[in-house]
């Protein structure tokens, strides 16, 4: 499933898939195959996103 | 991190030394194992069937009761030991029998080729030795010879026949070079073990430090992909095994068996290096694909070069078999394999970065 949460609130920022990626240390292409729901991450890859784009798990995360 | 790439540098440079001397090291041990060694170059002339001299003779002296490796062979001077498989049988125009005989006048050993290199292990007693080359351009003779001293009597035709008599060229003369040396068997030259250990060490230290380096360049999902790719690759390499076993077994395909071993690899190899560099988890965060991408396409062009210069030349086929420049070809595949899926991987993310732009 797309996480359209974590693609706005990169946007948000205006950070591109890079920035982003370069920020918490993994590849471009990590960040797209999670964005794209190709990739499940793991808690400390998720955490990094989150302190990355200043919000919560469960905003980026969560599913309802 | 650039400490540690110094010592990289310096490791390989140890290890290249290290390769470089380990042959150099080979003779010098074998000095302290009683080698020694003796060659000669004679002219061997045949002319209407008979061969002059009819018979060569040298001596040679055991110190000790013991196991011993004895090394002979003869070949027209200048023979490369490496192509000798490539001699025509028009080529050779004598048989020559190799005996040595005790100081008893017993035959202890015999052999009998065209052209030869070899070595045997051989229990020997203390004593006077005597290595004699006998030489033959006819059938006839050489089964009289053989029935004598060489094997059974039933086995002499049989032996004359694989000796190929019909086919050996007329006259000539031909300056033969001679060698025989003797080691004591089992021993391996002290130097070589030492160098051999030093390089094992450094192969380990090279391992280990850029296993250290590697883990911290690649991201959580790459490294996933990464055991992905070496699981689908060792499979392959599984699979691919089995198969070069069969195409050996059942003569499928005219190739030397090492070759077929050594190729067997590559499909492995090559599912590897296809499912990670399309899943982005064969370079490392701070890989440039640029610089590698030419370099895999500099390297596919040189193996593609060699072995099609090797297929005009012939060098490829040993005796009617694929032989070892077989490998460039593969090599080559591999490496245009590996540029194409690069590029291709390029293509794909310009274009998943166009969309990202768009969106």
């Amino acid at each position: 499933m797309k996480n359209l949460r974590l693609k706005a609130a990169r946007a948000g920022l205006d950070m591109s898939q890079q920035d982003l990626a370069d920020k918490v240390g993994v590849s471009r292409q990590t960040i797209n195959a999670i964005e794209k729901g190709d990739y499940n991450p793991t808690i400390n890859l998720c955490r990094a996103i989150c302190k990355a784009l200043g919000k919560t798990l469960d905003e980026l995360f969560w599913e309802e | 991190m650039k400490k540690k790439n110094t010592i990289l540098i310096c490791i390989m440079v140890l290890l290249l030394l290290g390769i470089i001397i380990m042959p150099i090291g080979f003779p010098k041990g074998a000095m302290n194992n009683g080698y020694s060694k003796s060659e000669w170059t004679k002219e061997i002339a045949v002319k209407d069937g008979v061969v002059t001299p009819k018979k060569l003779t040298s001596d040679f002296t055991i110190d000790k009761d013991g196991s011993y490796r004895l090394g002979y062979g003869w070949m027209p001077e200048g023979t490369n030991r490496n192509k000798l498989a490539d001699i025509n049988i028009s080529d050779v125009h004598f048989e020559t029998v190799y005996q040595i005989f005790d100081s008893n006048g017993d035959q202890v050993f015999s052999t009998c080729a065209g052209y030869i290199f070899a070595d045997t292990v051989i229990e020997l007693k203390a004593g006077q030795y005597s290595a004699e080359y006998t030489f033959f351009t006819d059938r006839d003779s050489f089964i009289e010879f053989a029935k004598e001293n060489i094997c059974a009597a039933r086995d002499a035709a049989g032996l004359a026949d694989d000796v190929g008599f019909g086919s050996y060229g007329g006259d000539a003369a031909i300056e033969m070079h001679y060698y025989m040396s003797r080691q004591t068997a089992g021993s391996v030259p002290l130097v070589s073990i030492w160098v051999f250990l030093i390089i094992l060490f450094l192969l380990v230290l090279t391992v280990f430090l850029s296993g250290l380096n590697k883990k911290e360049d690649y991201d959580e999902r790459q490294r996933l992909e990464r055991g992905k790719a070496y699981g689908l690759g060792f499979f392959t390499i599984m699979g691919s095994i089995f198969l070069a076993i069969a195409i050996d077994l059942l003569e499928l395909l005219p190739v030397q068996g090492y070759v077929l071993c050594a190729a067997s690899i590559f499909p492995g190899l090559m599912v590897f290096l296809a499912y990670s560099i399309w899943h982005e988890a064969y370079f490392s965060l701070k890989d440039k694909t640029g610089a590698l991408l030419g370099m895999f396409g500099i390297i596919g062009a040189v193996n593609l070069i060699i072995a099609v210069a090797s297929i005009c030349d012939g060098s490829m086929i040993i005796n009617g078999r694929l032989g070892l420049k077989a490998l460039n070809a593969v090599c080559a595949v591999m490496f245009i394999e590996v540029f194409v899926v690069v590029l291709m991987k390029k293509i794909s993310t310009a274009k998943e970065k166009d969309e990202e732009d768009e969106d």
